[in-house]
């Protein structure tokens, strides 16, 4: 026989349901037991003692706090972060044109390529501002939770 | 850390590749509509365009931008999935995409070129091979390796130098490769740029593929150019040789990520808290 998963069908495992089978297999198996035995040793190694419990839930809060302050500060665009990616998106967009040949064709002039580019350029911008709000929006909402 | 090379789950694969090919179309979509907006208004055109010239143009034009587009891809993948297998996953994407690239630049634009063309009385003297289209490149390199002209001259379909034509034969398979590497690149990127703000790591990645694809852009133009003596130089190596940028800009962004996320040896040696992760 096949032993079962000693993890799942331990009675410490809040909301998993033992069958009868599982229990008669770990009243049988010599193996199962002894994996039992050391799972429930570590877990009682690991469990706090009640009188720092308090301190620990603490820490824990203070901890989670900070992570979602932090998430929340990286987030955050700011006018210089839309200014570069306004003038990477340009330089993208012109270099796209130029090597595809667009510009050295008959009837384009500097000027035209000069305002596609910033064009791609505003629209990038527009892009990434949106992105920053998305995830603004996403770690206040993380952090509220 | 998470493993260079390790095997992803199903679900991961599935989540990682649609994030990458999302990425990746967005951008390539956004690229050829500039461009095509940008010769349509500000282009003279020598005559009005047809259906199938009109649809040959962007199927050149998705070939070309594919592949530069394959970093945003890289970068998708590793924004939402950092679990293990991203090496893997930015592979196979790159694969996908350059194979993409292929189809429409080899396949669907020659054959919509050609149907352009098809109404027009000197076709088979304009086109002597048929379209463009791989077979067709090598029905011409087997005649013009059959019958050498007095002189060669590039842009002669049954004169061209047969270097020439492996060149033109080769390159787009070089692109399915740059597009694996430069898929590669966007997830290094990505991976380098982790700790910074999301803008700055925006910016910084947007920055390190410009750079990448406009250094691998000028290598290619300048081994491809067509003023280069075709009879001598070898086209295959011409058509390869520019990999060399990507390859070493992965080469050099995989020894910055090595040295941010590695433990160090020397560093466990030489302290007495023992290891630690460096950079972070």
């Amino acid at each position: 026989m096949t032993c079962p998963d000693v993890f799942r069908i331990t009675d410490d495992d809040v909301g998993t349901e033992v069958d009868a089978d599982g229990r008669e297999h770990l009243g049988t198996c010599p193996a199962c037991h002894l994996d039992l035995l050391v799972i429930r040793s570590a877990r009682e190694a690991f469990e706090p003692e009640p009188e720092i419990r308090p301190d620990l839930d603490h820490l824990n809060e203070l901890v989670m706090r900070r992570i979602a302050e932090r998430r929340i500060q990286r987030a955050i665009v700011r006018p210089a972060d839309v200014w570069v990616t306004a003038l990477l998106g340009a330089l993208t967009a012109a270099a796209a044109i130029l090597t595809t040949g667009g510009h050295l064709q008959p009837g384009a002039t500097t000027l035209e390529l000069t305002l596609a580019a910033a064009g791609a350029g505003a629209v990038a911008a527009w892009a990434h501002r949106l992105a920053g709000r998305r995830e603004h929006t996403l770690a206040l909402q993380a952090a509220r939770t | 850390m998470t493993g260079w090379f390790e095997r992803p789950t199903a679900a991961a694969s599935m989540a990682g590749m649609a994030h990458a090919l999302k990425a990746t179309i967005v951008w390539t979509l956004g690229l050829v509509a500039a461009i095509v907006v940008f010769v349509t208004v500000a282009v003279d055109q020598p005559q009005p365009w047809s259906g199938w010239t009109w649809f040959a143009y962007v199927a050149g034009q998705l070939g070309f931008v594919l592949p530069f587009a394959a970093f945003a891809g890289g970068v998708a993948i590793w924004g939402r999935n950092t679990a293990v297998g991203s090496t893997a996953i930015a592979v196979l994407a790159g694969l996908l995409i350059g194979l993409a690239s292929y189809a429409s630049s080899e396949v669907v634009n020659p054959l919509a070129e050609y149907a352009a063309l098809a109404d027009q009385p000197d076709v088979a003297d304009m086109r002597p091979f048929g379209p463009s289209t791989p077979a067709g490149k090598l029905r011409q390199l087997r005649f013009v390796d059959a019958n050498p002209p007095g002189q060669y001259r590039v842009g002669h379909e049954t004169r061209t130098p047969p270097n020439r034509v492996r060149l033109l034969l080769h390159v787009p398979a070089a692109f399915v490769v740059f597009s694996i590497l430069n898929c590669l690149l966007g997830l290094y990127a990505s991976r380098l740029t982790a700790t910074l703000r999301d803008a700055s790591r925006r910016n910084g990645c947007l920055a390190i593929g410009l750079a990448g694809g406009l250094g691998f852009f000028v290598a290619a133009y300048a081994a491809s150019h067509p003023n280069r003596d075709w009879v001598a130089v070898s086209g295959v190596a011409a058509a390869w040789i520019p990999l060399a940028v990507p390859l070493l800009e992965a080469m050099v962004l995989g020894v910055m990520i090595r040295y941010r996320e590695d433990v160090s040896v020397f560093d466990g040696l030489n302290s007495r808290n023992g290891p630690h992760p460096r950079g972070t």
